[in-house]
């Protein structure tokens, strides 16, 4: 068995028997468990990386799986998913370190939260290193179902439930179109494998094309989430428990962004280079209108949340522009996402735990004076989700914006510096809502509360990795795309 | 005598059956009414069977068996009606099948 | 001259029938176990038969095998009701076998007088298990709702039959195809005649809008027999439909092509429209099992295209095997704690941990998600055919609703799911009221058991199912 396999299996077997075990597991013993999964795996997925060369599939596994309608047993990590691998193992690992010491209250057993954990961290892995596609989605919807049980069991508030289903529903909605688009694909190229279809891409062609490709596409733009799909995020964002917003912010929404990259802009170039300019429309309304919406929000969580929408606003952008430095960063975004938006929803969540709300109210003013290293992290945090040069999300937009300065090979060039214009009074904006957050809680007259109090217990770890982690991708954002560049033809190979 | 009439007595014959069946309340009744709609389907199928004149007489075996069915319906039809009827004490049933729709 | 390798299986399964109620008949105590062992060794000895490697068509080798090994499990599933005084063994087994070589036939047809007789044989005492139990009113209303629905479609089969008859002069499905397509009669009367033959099945099927019936008869059933319905009993129509439409009927696609297309969209909806504001085990069962005739519709729109029968037939095995889990698993529950609501299977999981994860694993296996994987591949091979570029794809519509159409199903196959894993409800933790002799529970669930060992093996291995189905 192939170590990419083991990787991806073993948070799936550990979490499964986590949430069989039906709490006979003591949660601390779970959440150490579900750490220490998520380490090996990563060792393996790493080992794998090192034993490869640059530029080929590492730990590839092809073996036959379902004969009868093509599908195959196939999966390995190349340079395009490495990062996605790595970041959510990064942030499988922290959820399982910060549930040793706070575990949410919920319907059930503290163990079945890490188990579901486990399963929606393995299923991500599934999606990110399948190069068969059926097998990609039967790890799409994996996710699916523990995440509903995440977010309606655990969660808070009043409207949790409701807020769980909005989200199956949309989010299924969206793969079952996605669904009838790969089978449409698997017919017209005669296979479902991602590797042979980008040798025969020319084959998807003509109206099924084209509806091949839009339904792919409207299955990946609820999942990222693409204005004015996005409704059903804010509310599932802000009911999950901590670790639910992190893995659905951190890990769910790259679902939608490598599933734009691996299985649309690749599957479907052709077609892809139509409807880019919708897409790259719609993305920018997104990150103009996220920013807005922030300025509105009086609650932290639900803040994080919608700023999420502008995030991948940026992303879908360096899609949409199919060129190379597009792809970049696009990976390299995602990736800065998932590890900024996991710091912010981490100290979101220990405020929550502390205050019991993160609405401005809860929180009260001052918070420089109150708690300095919470007010510290958070502050950092939200400067660095602002793309402050030098820290994570900084490159992922820069460089996004300079691809659509280049003009790619899709997007002509008036359509292009419009859009750019736009963007860039996007990010002033996103300035504009970050520095309202500062004032509204950190600085003013201190309202002193019984309940202040640093951050403490498993915390501390989660947040220093996490600050450690925009450090050094805002420094050297190379190390990620060094990593890409040598697959990009994996993605743009049929783009001209 | 043209393949037209018969297939004409045929067709007044199954439409007073089908109305039968959708406008009696009495079970009894319902019964009678597709009993004729099935004895229509013999007639037809007598009717085409004498003008096709085919040697293996198709029309006249299914016809045999038609009847047959329809013997079977009607025991079966009249021991639900005995149950309903010891059960409810009426065979009216106007209201049987539109309470189960829920 | 007769061949009887086709016969033998349908009369082994009818003669086990007859054996089992002479048995109980002139026994000298009311037993249980005594025509359910004589019932369980002729369906055995049929599956036997069918699966003897001299018989040619895979197809309707698959079918029967479907019907005969439903029907074994609804027989073991009905052990659960072993001291139910109101429900006579001897009776049961005989109508369950019948009706059983009744769906044999059917599937074995290859002309339409013989469809019509298996048809009513499959009915008819598949009316009278529903109305068995003596003294109930639901029972017998259910059975009469179900009587006059079907005795009607049979009518307007046998007229359909009757015009068939008259243009082309023949009953062989062989045939038909060609006699059809040269008749002088005007294709509108040709069209019609074909579409008031497919009315018949498509009401076993429980299709839209032949569908009323379907709900009031399940729940006035006992459970097992309203597991019979919804598996062998479909299972028997929509194999006979497979085989009639594309044989007999295929150079009339334009006639039924769109009815069918519609009546599987509109049955889709209407079915999970239904289940969703059910607050009933069965009744939710029952309305999910029409939408589920509708994914087992949905490809024969394009049944005129080779290579497509199989599509029906893949899924119906699929949902076979989860309904049989569903349903015994509330024949279980509701023997044991007496009901069917939702309250009734609160924290199955939690007070039997087996039954209640084979109610799950059915459950997300209808719904087609993973981890039951074998749902989601049913479900793309209903989609496949509809999607098929080669043929210009004319219902890729019908693709969409049918897409859109799992998602509904998911929310509310996901919805009793979180009932039946979340807290112990009151009626769980009470004790049992009417308990059946251990030996009969045992055996129960070995039905439900059994039929979801193999949903799990087929989710890792999924070619295991398909490839035996050609």
């Amino acid at each position: 068995m192939s170590a990419v396999v083991a990787a991806v299996l073993l948070p799936l077997l550990v979490g499964g028997g986590l949430v069989l075990s039906g709490g006979r597991v003591p949660g601390r013993v779970a959440a150490l468990a579900g750490a220490a999964t998520t380490v090996v795996s990563a060792a393996l997925v790493v080992a794998a990386w090192a034993a490869s060369g640059r530029g080929e599939v590492a730990g590839e596994v092809d073996a036959a799986w379902i004969e009868a309608i093509g599908a195959r047993w196939h999966l390995g990590v190349d340079g395009i998913s490495f990062p996605f691998v790595l970041m959510t193992l990064l942030l499988g690992l922290l959820c399982c370190v910060s549930l040793v010491d706070h575990a949410p209250a919920g319907d059930g057993p503290p163990s079945a939260l890490v188990g579901l954990v486990l399963v929606v961290v393995g299923a991500a892995l599934g999606v990110f290193s399948s190069l068969d596609l059926l097998l990609f989605f039967v790890f799409f919807e994996l996710a699916l179902v523990p995440m509903w049980f995440v977010v309606a069991r655990w969660g808070d508030g009043e409207g949790r439930s409701r807020a769980a289903t909005r989200f199956l529903v949309f989010t299924v909605t969206g793969s079952a179109l996605m669904l009838a688009g790969f089978i449409t694909v698997g017919r017209l190229a005669g296979s479902l494998q991602l590797t042979d279809i980008a040798v025969l891409r020319v084959l998807v062609t003509g109206p099924v094309g084209m509806f091949a490709a839009v339904t792919i596409l409207l299955g990946l733009a609820v999942k990222t989430p693409v204005w004015p799909l996005h409704t059903w995020l804010p509310d599932a964002h802000g009911s999950a428990p901590t670790v639910g917003s992190v893995l659905l912010a951190g890990v769910f929404l790259k679902l939608g962004t490598y599933g734009l990259l691996r299985v649309w802009l690749a599957v479907v170039p052709q077609q892809a280079e139509v409807l880019a300019p919708a897409l790259a429309t719609f993305a920018v309304v997104g990150i103009v209108w996220s920013a807005l919406a922030c300025l509105r929000q009086t609650d932290l969580k639900r803040l994080v949340a919608f700023s999420s929408v502008g995030h991948m606003g940026f992303v879908v952008l360096a899609v949409a522009s199919a060129s190379p430095l597009g792809v970049s960063a696009a990976v390299l975004g995602s990736v800065a996402h998932g590890v900024v938006t996991g710091l912010l929803f981490f100290v979101a969540g220990a405020l929550r735990r502390r205050y019991g709300a993160t609405s401005w109210e809860a929180l009260g003013r001052g918070l420089w004076l109150r708690t300095p290293r919470t007010a510290g992290v958070l502050a950092f945090a939200a400067i660095a989700s602002l793309g402050l040069p030098g820290l994570a999300v900084f490159w992922g937009e820069l460089l996004t914006l300079r691809a659509l300065y280049e003009v790619g090979p899709v997007l002509g060039r008036p359509l292009a510096w419009t859009l750019l214009a736009v963007a860039a009074l996007g990010v002033v904006l996103t300035s504009a809502y970050v520095a309202a957050l500062l004032r509204r809680v950190l600085q003013g007259v201190p309202t002193p509360d019984d309940r202040d109090g640093e951050l403490a217990g498993s915390d501390v770890p989660v947040v220093a990795v996490l600050v450690a982690a925009t450090v050094v991708l805002g420094v050297a954002p190379g190390l990620v795309l060094g990593v890409v560049e040598p697959d990009l033809l994996a993605v743009l190979g049929g783009v001209r | 005598m043209p393949l037209a009439w018969p297939l004409i007595l045929s067709a007044v014959l199954f439409g007073i059956g089908v109305y039968g069946v959708l406008a009696r309340r009495h079970a009894v009744l319902v019964l009678i009414g597709v009993e004729m709609m099935l004895a229509a389907v013999t007639l037809d199928l007598v009717a085409f069977d004498a003008w096709w004149g085919e040697p293996s007489h198709s029309g006249q075996v299914l016809s045999l068996f038609v009847i047959a069915l329809a013997a079977a319906e009607i025991g079966l039809g009249l021991a639900i009606v005995l149950a309903l009827y010891r059960a409810t004490g009426t065979a009216d049933v106007d209201d049987v099948p539109a309470r189960e729709r829920r | 001259m007769i061949d009887w390798s086709d016969v033998v299986a349908p009369l082994v399964v009818a003669g086990g029938g007859i054996l089992a109620l002479l048995l109980d008949a002139f026994g000298t105590r009311r037993s249980w176990r005594r025509s359910g062992i004589v019932s369980f060794l002729a369906l055995v000895a049929a599956l036997v038969v069918l699966l003897s490697p001299s018989r040619p068509d895979g197809l309707q080798q698959a079918l029967g095998v479907l019907v005969v090994g439903g029907t074994l499990l609804v027989v073991l599933a009905a052990a659960v009701m072993e001291h139910e005084d109101s429900m006579p063994p001897g009776e049961l087994h005989f109508l369950l076998l019948v009706s059983a070589s009744g769906g044999l036939s059917m599937v074995l047809a290859r002309d339409l007088a013989t469809l019509v007789v298996s048809l009513e044989l499959l009915s008819l005492p598949s009316i009278a298990l529903v109305g068995l139990r003596r003294g109930d009113v639901d029972a017998a209303r259910g059975a009469w709702t179900f009587f006059v629905v079907s005795v009607v479609s049979t009518a307007v089969t046998l007229l359909g039959i009757a015009f068939v008859y008259g243009v082309s002069g023949t009953l062989v499905y062989d045939e038909l195809a060609l006699r059809l397509s040269a008749s002088r009669a005007p294709a509108e009367v040709v069209g019609a005649a074909v579409v008031l033959t497919v009315v018949g099945l498509l009401f076993k099927l429980g299709a839209v809008p032949l569908h009323l019936w379907v709900p009031g008869t399940y729940r006035g059933a006992s459970v097992p027999v309203a597991a019979y319905l919804s598996v062998v009993s479909k299972a028997g129509a929509a194999g006979a439909l497979v085989l009639l439409l594309p044989d007999a009927f295929g150079l009339q696609g334009e006639s039924w092509r769109p009815v069918v297309a519609v009546a599987a969209a509109l049955t889709l909806v209407v079915g999970n429209l239904g289940a969703w504001v059910q607050d009933d085990v069965v009744g939710l069962l029952a309305w999910s099992s029409i939408a589920q005739a509708g994914f087992v519709l949905a490809p024969m729109a394009v049944l005129t295209t080779p290579g497509v029968a199989s599509a029906p037939i893949r899924y119906l095995a699929v949902y076979a095997l989860a309904n049989l889990v569903a349903f015994g698993v509330v024949g279980l529950v509701r023997r044991r704690w007496g009901g069917t609501s939702m309250a009734h299977v609160a924290g199955l999981v939690r007070v039997e941990p087996w039954t209640g994860s084979a109610l799950v694993l059915a459950l997300l296996t209808l719904a087609g998600f993973p981890p039951a994987v074998i749902g989601l591949v049913a479900k793309y091979v209903v989609l496949e055919p509809l999607l098929d570029p080669r043929f210009g794809t004319p219902y890729a519509w019908l693709a969409v609703v049918v897409a859109l159409n799992v998602v509904v199903g998911l929310v509310y196959y996901l919805r009793l799911v979180a009932v039946v894993v979340g807290p112990v409800g009151p009626r769980l933790a009470g004790s049992t009221v009417s308990p059946s002799p251990p030996r009969a529970v045992v055996v129960a669930r070995t039905a439900v058991l059994v039929p979801a060992a193999a949903l799990v093996v087929t989710s890792v291995q999924p070619d295991l199912l398909l490839s035996w189905i050609p």
